[in-house]
This record gives structure tokens, sequence and C-alpha cells, in this order.
């Protein structure tokens, strides 16, 4: 080995040897454990056994499991849905020169430096049903007769309810700081001269929009999504906080199920399996996400 | 195919105001080249008629129709950018193709007016490829097929050829002036290489500060220049300006110490004046007959073959010469210089104006 690359590993070795330890190996333990019988209420009497893919077998028979699967994946795309929207409509109005570009910016921005949990809280306490300062004005506005149970309500239309799209707007709001920051870079890295040359060619707002921004905007937004993906399937804190997985399960998704099985029914068997169901759907969006990339590279 | 005037035209950003009331007519079409030197104001004249700036005082007609308020995609002109400006994502084809997607052109008509774009500029074999795979000439010919598909009514080019080489450069001025001949789409060319506007252009708008100096046909320009700085700027090398003195019996005396009979053919009105004195360098001659210039010593001789630059020390005074004789020059050789009596341009020192 040489001394250039014998220094290289030296400097990489400290954050490679975090990773091992704080990342990979207890990804690695936990995937054993999917496979094991490991009860902490039972781990005395009856030991840790191999049981193969009994864990996951049985969490996928289990309803509510197959629910939180689903709801994980809804309320991560429609929080992405939501906030990559806004996120685009906002970054192209901050993108342009006008004055209170400032003001609003921070505005648009503050939201970053409110810490998940506590926005949790402050939300928890916005969309309480009976002191909601929200159900108070559509009240005064005369658009509501009723308080509207924004984290308690459990009527459903289809896979929807109102504390899911709560909890989503909630979510959306906290992350749409980063995604706009995101989309502020990609907008300014492309030329005015673009714009000019879809003027000139006879492009209106829109089409500017959708043949010149949203294309140029493309390896972006392509690492955004993946970005948000992988972090809406693992998303655990804000409904955690806010709903705890209920009214009736409804607002649960794997991370918070994951947590109450491990942790408070102490089964770290099924927890484990169901962390290898997040793990599979996270791998698929990043080998969906490297496939995409290396197509785009070839072209 | 349109004419376009633009009357008393001004631009100001906040209190700086760049352009100060330009006025100029472009017949139907005409090949006209706005040339200048940088922050000259002649990109930003360019970008008016375009509609990519608003017009803050004055009035652009395009065929008798005020178009000051119409957005660019509603004047019917096209443009080529000084960088291209291709659209990155799309294949040349699209690139192409895409004015005419967005006017709603059907399918076959626009195969085939891109078709007969790409045929005209030599493009076919690279209608497939991103603009990312071609070199910057072939990205110059797509800017300009993308261009030409929609037969607009006026062409703009702003520095078209300013990213290309030397020898492209020289290339594709001659195939933008064949396209002209052949379209005959009225032309509006901004660039601040002299060169490239004497070679190009049916009439030339040299510009400067924010005015327009003179509006004239290449040789008009070069052969008669309105003003001591499109004097300088026309030609290449640039001409001799020596400024000095007519006393009253016609003799002229520069600070340098040079001393020349002019009283046969000086302007009447240069008599007595402090004057700026305009010579060529082609049209100083070595050991020719003319107006005797009287003796310099060259400093340095640069050949290029077909002619050879000298500059010399004339007293005090620093001259340019092209010589076309083909003689061999040597450093330090003593010369005689002449020049003819036609070829002096006389300026007044202290506007600038050409007196005659």
């Amino acid at each position: 080995m040489s001394e250039k690359n014998l220094f290289c590993y030296l400097m990489v070795a400290p954050a490679l040897f975090l990773t091992l330890i704080l990342g990979v190996y207890p990804m690695i333990d936990t995937m054993i454990i999917s496979f094991q019988d490991y009860d902490l209420l039972t781990l005395q009497s009856g030991g840790v056994n191999w049981v193969g893919i009994d864990n996951y077998s049985k969490i996928l028979a289990d309803e509510r499991f197959v629910q939180t699967i689903w709801q994980t994946v809804w309320m991560t795309v429609l929080a992405i849905l939501f906030s990559v929207s806004a996120g685009l409509l906002l970054a192209q109005i901050i993108n342009v020169n006008f004055k209170g570009r400032g003001i609003l910016r921070t505005v648009v921005l503050s939201p970053w430096f409110v810490p998940p949990v506590t926005a949790s809280a402050i939300w928890i306490w916005l969309l309480n049903t009976n002191a909601s300062p929200i159900n108070q004005v559509l009240m005064d506005w005369g658009l509501i007769d009723s308080n509207i149970r924004f984290l308690a309500d459990s009527t459903t239309w289809g896979p929807f309810n109102i504390p899911m799209l709560s909890v989503v707007a909630v979510r959306s709001w906290n992350g749409l700081p980063i995604i706009i920051i995101f989309l502020l870079a990609g907008l300014q890295s492309i030329p005015k001269s673009l714009y000019e040359a879809a003027d000139m060619d006879g492009a209106g707002m829109f089409q500017k929009f959708y043949h010149v921004t949203l294309p140029m905007l493309r390896p972006v937004l392509m690492i955004l999504l993946a970005l948000l993906f992988l972090g809406g399937f693992g998303h655990f804190e804000m409904n955690y906080v806010m709903t705890g997985g209920g009214p009736r399960n409804l607002t649960n998704v794997l991370a918070v199920w994951t947590y109450q099985e491990g942790f408070q029914f102490l089964r770290y068997g099924k927890a484990a399996a169901a962390s290898g169901i997040i793990l599979l759907m996270t791998i698929t969006i990043s080998i969906f996400y490297l496939w995409v990339e290396s197509k785009d590279n070839r072209k | 195919m349109a004419s376009i005037s633009i009357n008393e035209a001004y631009k100001s950003y906040g209190q700086l105001e760049v352009l100060h009331g330009v006025s100029l007519d472009i017949e139907d079409g005409e090949f006209v080249i706005l040339v200048g030197p940088s922050g000259c104001g002649k990109s930003t004249l360019l970008r008016m008629i375009a509609g990519l700036e608003n017009i803050t005082g004055g009035e652009i007609v395009l065929d008798d129709l005020v178009i000051n308020k119409l957005p660019p995609r509603q004047r019917d002109m096209a443009m080529v950018f000084q960088s291209y400006a291709l659209y990155p994502h799309m294949t040349v084809r699209k690139n192409m193709a895409f004015s005419l997607k967005l006017a709603k052109a059907s399918n076959d008509e626009i195969d085939q007016k891109v078709s007969m774009a790409a045929d005209i500029l030599g493009l076919e074999p690279l209608l497939e490829r991103k603009p990312s795979q071609l070199s910057g000439g072939q990205r110059q010919r797509v800017a300009m097929g993308r261009a030409i598909v929609r037969d607009p009514k006026l062409f703009l080019f702003d520095e078209p050829l300013s990213n290309l080489d030397a020898k492209l450069r020289v290339q594709m001025r001659s195939e933008i002036k064949e396209l002209h001949q052949r379209l005959q789409t009225t032309t509006v060319y901004v660039t601040h290489d002299q060169v490239e506007a004497m070679t190009m252009a049916d009439r030339i708008v040299v510009m400067n500060g924010g005015h327009i100096e003179q509006i004239g046909t290449p040789m008009n320009l070069y052969n008669k220049p309105d003003t001591k700085f499109v004097a300088s700027f026309i030609g290449s090398p640039s001409m001799n300006l020596i400024d000095g003195h007519l006393d009253d019996d016609g003799r002229f005396t520069s600070q340098e110490g040079l001393s020349w009979d002019l009283k046969d053919f000086a302007p009447k009105s240069a008599f007595g004046e402090k004057i700026c004195l305009g010579i060529r360098p082609e049209n100083i001659f070595v050991d020719g007959e003319g107006v005797a210039l009287g003796e310099a010593i060259i400093n340095v001789v640069e050949p290029t073959g077909s002619e050879t630059l000298l500059s010399l020390r004339a007293e005090k005074a620093n001259l340019h010469i092209l010589d076309r004789s083909r003689r061999e020059f040597k450093k330090d050789e003593n010369v005689t210089l002449t020049a003819d009596k036609h070829d002096f341009h006389f300026f007044q020192a202290s506007s600038g104006q050409r007196l005659s």
C-alpha cells in the first residue's frame, strides 16, 4: 500500500469505524434477531431460538400490521406530494427578486429551526379538539358548525382519515424548508438564458415551468425524492408524539409499530422483523433510484 | 420578413441611463450589425427589440405596430444567444422543434421544417444527439437551426460567434451571411468584433456609451468615419490618430515633433484649429509618391505573408504601416513615408467630429 493510500485510509477510518459500530452492526444484529424467537418476557425460560421466517409470517398475518404498512406508504406519499408541490411553488417565488423576499424566506424556512418533537408538541395544542385556535377561527368564519377532531376523529374514507391528514400536514410543514433549500439550489443553477430562449420560442409561464424548470430540476428532484422516501418510510417522532399511532391504529406507521412491539411489548423478534420490512422498502427505493440514475448517466 | 423602426429609445436601470435616445430604421430583408465596445448598449438594444428588456422611453415599431408592451412570444422574432441557450435535456431535433410544438404545429409540419433546417445547416446526422454531445460549432448551428425553423419576421443574433475559435468563426461568418442571402430575413446582429461587422453587414451601426456614433455601409464607415471614435474602431489594424495643430498656412505640427504640409487638401474649417489627424496604416507607403511624411525608423516588423505590419517611430510619434509590397524590412531600417492626399481624415480635437 502506498503512503498516499495509507493516509487516505487513515483519514476515512474514524468515520468508517463509527458507521460500522453505530450503523452496520446494529442493522445486521437486528436482522439476525428478526429470525429468532427473541421475547424478553420468555427469555429466561425459553431462551433464544432460530425460528426462520416465523416472525415475518406472524406479523404479515396481522391485519393491523398490514394496515400499518399501507399507512406508512400513504402518509409518506401524501407528505411528499404536499411538501414537494408546495416547495416547488415557494422556491419559485423566493427565487424571484422582489421587496420583502428576505422576510418571506425567513418565514418559510422557520419550521426548520423547530425540532420535530417540539413542533409536534406545538401542533398537538394547535389541533387539540376543544382548545384548537384553528377550530376557533373556522368557527368564527362560519366554515364549521362543530369542532373538528383533528387528532381523534376515526371516521375513514378509504385509507384516509382526518388524524392521518393532520399528521401528514404537520410532517409536510416541518419537512418543507429542506425541500425548498434543495429546490432553490437547483433553480439557481438553471441558466437565465434558457428561460429567455423559451420566451423567444413562444413559451408561457406554465410551459416554461414544464419544459425548462422541471427537466432541469430532475437531478435535484430525483435525489430529493429518494431521500424523502427513505426518511418517510422510517419516520417516527411526529407520528409517535402526536398520536402514538391512534386512534384505532389509523395513524400508525412502521417505525412506531416497531417501537411499540419492541419496547412496550418487549417482543424483539417481531419488532426486528418489522424493521426488516422497513429495510426492504428502503432498499427497493435505493435500487430504483440507482437504476434511474445509471439510466440517466448512460443517455 | 419585416421592417423595424426604433424611435428615441431610452433604457435606464434605476438612476443609471444606459441608452440615451437611440433611433434606427431597419429595412425589410436588411442585415444590420450593431457594433461597439463592451458596455456601449448594443446588447441591451437588441434585447429591447426582442422584448427581453423593458423600454424606458421611446418606441419600437415592427411593421407599423408599436411593440413596446408585447411579450417576446408575441413578437415573432427568433434569437441566437451568445451561450446558444440550447435546452440540455432535449435532443437537437427537439430543440429545433420546440417553438413549432408550442405553436401547435402538426407533426408532419414539424418534421418537414426541422428536416429542411437541418438540411440547410448540415445537421441531419446530429438530430438525435443531446447538446452535450456536440462541439461548439455544432451547437452554434443548432442554435441557428432553432431560429430558422420558425421562419420568423426577424432574426436577432447576440454575439453568436464569440465562443468559437478563430478558424470556426471565419467559417460560421460566411455561413451566416450565406444563410441570410438565402432566406432574406431581416436580421439584427450584435458583435464587438469590427471584422465580423465589416464582413457581414449590409449596414453597420457603431455604438459608443449608449449613443449611436454612425450608421452606414461598411465601406462608407471605413472611407468616411464621422467621428474619431468610428475612425479608431473600424479597420484593422486601427487608424493612426495624431493630435496636433494645423496652422493658418496649412502646416500640421504635433507635440511629438511631426511637421507635415497639408495646405493643398486640408479642409478650410481645419485651418488654425487644434485637430486630430487620422491616416490608416494601409494608406501610408514606404518610398512611394504623394504627400511626404518624412522619415521614420522601423521598430518592429510583423510579416503575415500577404502583408507586413510595421511599427515605426517618426520623430517621437509611433506610427503603424500595413505594407503589401511584400518587400522585406529590417528592424532599425530608415524609411521614407508618403501617403495619398485623399486618405487623410481630419477631426476636430475637442469634439472628435469629422471636419470636411
